[in-house]
């Protein structure tokens, strides 16, 4: 009590804005402060992410010409877009929507270049990734080393992980595109102006980078089953793959669930290694396209498409919280 | 008990919150404090302009300099890495003492990307952002009146003092000049810095061992057809031991749709959009013409060259075969060097291959070919009376070159006209001939005895006239951008025996004509 009043009188003592300041500072809520506290992220992500991208929504709304911006359009563009009106603005043949189910119409589609991409790469991530966690859950003389190894290909940047799989796949040049060419996989001549190979080729590229992200997360997973559940099964009589049905996988799933969340809005954005291995004009993707049409000045064309790959990305991450249920996030 | 844990909690909580901002006011006002030593440090440097921030610093440089001591504006000057690399400071040099530039004014390159297409989203960038350097953007003639359309370079006749002008006005190569200025107004907008025109190169030593004459056939000066020239190239490739007879450019590029396969086109005959008249427009009301027969057999000429297809018979009396699937993934540096280490006998590039290629190997330590390269016009199939389309055949060399154009953003606005006179000097304009085997832009200066002089260029004055005579310029309108990657894409694609050329070339037209009518 008497120390109280004490504190009270040395703080009469001082005045001015810097002590009311912090006065009026140390009185607010716990939540109120927690508040105030982010105010400085929110004002930085206002003035970096959500100004521009309303700035973006503005311009996507403004007729595209091939000298500028012309009148207001409201959501015009966008009509354009699915109806293949915007293709013009593409660059070289890709269209924005295939326009047959042929694999070379749907590979010449910026969408669907881009969902294949997604699908097929973090397809095979999550399988490789699974894998590569089982083996490194097991107990086994070296695994630290193993483990470290694993992560490397994805602490690769993605400049140098282009370039390595530009001069492997080079024709006269690199040393796999012979081979996979023999198997028929890979066009032997002109391979990453191609536009089947150089997709196959991204996607290969992709696959070695990430599997490692895939296996990490889904280690982390596995780790925390409880190992007690295994030795009940092992009792109770169940085989190997019982055990892996009916205890590992359930138990994983959500962490799976997480991480192919993840990798799919990664792999819905991809440009980089597109842009070093091949070409966007060889392989579409929507990022590319957004990246090609800003730098040839179609600021509303890219804006458009900015914003429905955007839109794309967010149905497809509430699909997965849908399925996931409150444990995705 | 609870009062007194919420007692403490508070206790506890206002000590933190009191730190806490003790802790961010002592972090602001060192990041404060190290911004400003930054910012000082840079302003005392003088050439504080490698940073990234180096707008704000060189402004501090130049008028603290003003004030004080003898003052230096640092012009930031945007151009080629390849140039830079080759003779960045004997260029500066040269300005300064062939161009008589004094020596408060100091040059600075800014190198940007050996591609072209890379480059105008570089400077597209750096213009629509508003930002104040470089101050002169050297710019490709192709792609200089999309930046005028869009009202994002420096009118050239509103600051440019009259002499400089007038200058251009009446000594520079008209058609070339035509291209930095406005097609409405005709106001300038770039001082053409050089014209460039290809010519085919080739190794004189293996040509000659293989039993031919280009000096007394007068190779340099009179263009062989295609038939003629593809047979001299299978046969001395068949002899020497290179690994390529003919390396050129064919990647999915802005080069091969306004080059390579143009002029291949045009020399067959065939045009992009119906001839010469309506290579600027009007789009939309001009007629697409790649779906052609003559614009098919070019580009199964080039199967030929590179898969030594028969196509029925059609081109049987044509060499085949000697030319790699590599020129689908090469371009001008890619193609040059096999070629300047002697290891192709044909290739196909600009004037500057000339300058790099032909200088002496001993006086080097880049790969070169020395008085064994050898320089003749582009082969052609079909003679000027001959074309299906208007203002083609014979022999064709696409028109590139470069203008200088200056950012309407820059603070130097007022050391331009010293900067541009300069680089109008005769002095100046040789000593790029010679470093970089950049053409004179002007006519008097281009056919004169000094340029025939400069080594190694001058020695291949002769060809340069015929390429000159010959140049095509390519159809640059504000869609050029889209359609050249279209083009390229197929050109691509057919030389690559993706598709057929046929099919290629219809699938291109539905292309051009969505893009022009779209």
């Amino acid at each position: 009590m008497s120390t109280e009043t004490a504190g009270g009188e040395r703080e009469s003592q001082r005045s001015g804005p810097l002590v009311a300041a912090t006065r009026w500072m140390e009185n607010l809520s716990d939540t109120t402060y927690a508040y105030l506290l982010l105010s400085p992220v929110f004002v930085l992500l206002g003035a970096i992410a959500i100004y521009p991208l309303l700035r973006t929504f503005e311009m996507s709304m403004y007729a595209q010409t091939f000298t500028g911006l012309g009148e207001f359009v409201a959501l015009g563009n966008y009509v354009d877009l699915f109806t293949g009106n915007m293709d013009r603005y593409l660059p070289g043949q890709p269209t924005f929507l295939p326009t047959d189910f042929s694999l070379g119409s749907l590979l010449t589609s910026a969408l669907a270049v881009t969902i294949i991409y997604a699908v097929v790469s973090v397809f095979f991530e999550t399988l490789i990734g699974m894998g590569q966690a089982l083996i490194l859950d097991q107990d086994f003389y070296g695994r630290r080393w193993i483990r470290a190894a694993i992560i490397i290909p994805w602490a690769v940047p993605v400049v140098i992980q282009g370039m390595m799989f530009y001069l492997m796949f080079l024709p006269s040049v690199g040393f796999l595109t012979p081979p996979l060419a023999d198997l028929g996989l890979l066009a032997p001549t002109n391979t990453l102006n191609d536009t089947t190979s150089a997709t196959f080729i991204i996607i290969l590229s992709d696959i070695w980078k990430t599997s490692a992200f895939m296996a990490l997360l889904i280690l982390a997973g596995l780790q925390s089953i409880d190992r007690g559940l295994y030795d009940v099964a092992k009792v109770a009589g169940a085989s190997k793959w019982q055990q892996f049905r009916y205890i590992t996988f359930p138990l994983i799933l959500p962490t799976i669930g997480v991480a192919v969340l993840f990798r799919s809005v990664q792999a819905l954005r991809v440009y980089g290694i597109i842009d070093i291995v091949s070409n966007c004009t060889v392989v579409p993707s929507l990022s590319c396209m957004v990246v090609n049409a800003f730098f040839s000045g179609f600021n509303a064309a890219a804006g458009t498409i900015a914003f429905t790959t955007a839109a794309i990305i967010g149905i497809l991450v509430m699909g997965i919280i849908v399925w996931q249920g409150e444990d995705a996030i | 008990m609870s009062d007194n844990g919420s007692h403490d909690d508070g206790q506890r909580s206002s000590v933190s919150r009191r730190r806490f901002v003790a802790a961010g006011g002592a972090t602001g006002v060192a990041a404060g404090l190290a911004g400003c030593a930054d910012l000082v440090g840079g302003g005392d440097g003088g050439d504080g302009g490698d940073g990234g921030s180096n707008g704000g610093d060189g402004d501090t440089g130049t008028s603290t300099g003003d004030s004080s001591s003898g003052s230096t504006t640092t012009i930031r000057w945007g151009i080629g890495p390849t140039a830079v690399q080759t003779a960045g400071e004997e260029m500066k040099t040269a300005l300064h003492e062939a161009g008589g530039l004094s020596d408060d004014i100091e040059i600075q390159w800014v190198p940007s990307s050996q591609e072209t297409n890379e480059t105008r989203s570089n400077y597209s960038r750096i213009l629509n952002s508003g930002q104040s350097q470089p101050d002169i953007l050297q710019m490709d003639n192709g792609w200089v009146n999309i930046f005028i359309q869009r009202g994002q370079i420096q009118n050239l006749s509103e600051v440019l003092a009259d002499d400089i002008l007038t200058n251009v006005d009446e000594n520079y190569f008209t058609g070339f000049t035509d291209t930095a200025r406005d097609p409405g107004s005709g106001d300038l907008y770039g001082i053409p810095l050089f014209p460039d025109f290809p010519q085919m190169q080739y190794r004189k030593d293996l040509v000659e061992e293989a039993g031919y004459d280009p000096e007394g056939e007068n190779w340099a000066t009179e263009p062989m057809t295609w038939e003629r020239w593809s047979n001299i190239a299978a046969d001395v490739y068949d002899n020497a031991d290179v690994d390529y007879g003919f390396t050129t450019q064919w990647d999915i590029y802005e080069g091969t749709a306004c080059c390579d396969f143009n002029e291949v086109m045009s020399s067959w005959g065939g045009a992009y959009f119906g001839g010469r008249e309506n290579l600027f427009g009007p789009v939309g009301d001009r007629p697409i013409t790649v779906n052609e027969p003559e614009v098919i057999k070019s580009l199964n000429m080039m199967r030929k060259f590179v898969h030594d297809e028969d196509f029925g018979g059609e081109f049987s009396s044509y060499g085949g075969g000697f030319t790699p699937t590599d020129i689908l993934g090469w371009t001008e540096e890619t193609s040059r060097s096999p070629f300047a280490e002697g290891n192709a006998v044909f290739h196909r590039n600009w004037p500057y291959s000339l300058a790099l290629t032909g200088q002496n190997p001993e006086n080097t330590e880049n790969p070169a070919l020395g008085q064994d390269l050898g320089a003749m016009p582009i082969p052609y199939a079909v003679s000027e009376s001959d074309a299906a389309q208007p203002g083609t055949g014979g022999t064709t060399s696409a028109l590139g070159g470069w203008h200088l154009t200056i950012n309407p953003n820059s603070n130097n606005l007022d050391a331009m006209n010293e900067v541009i006179r300069a680089v109008q000097t005769d002095e100046f304009a040789l000593e790029l001939f010679r470093l970089q085997g950049w053409l004179p832009p002007r006519p008097d200066l281009f056919n004169s005895d000094e340029a025939r002089s400069v080594e190694p260029v001058g020695r291949y004055m002769d060809t340069l006239q015929v390429a000159g005579q010959n140049a095509m310029a390519r159809p640059v309108t504000p869609v050029w951008s889209q359609e050249s990657s279209a083009i390229a894409q197929q050109a691509n694609r057919a030389v690559g025996q993706e598709v057929s050329s046929a099919d290629a070339m219809s699938a291109l037209q539905s292309n051009l004509e969505d893009i022009e009518q779209g």
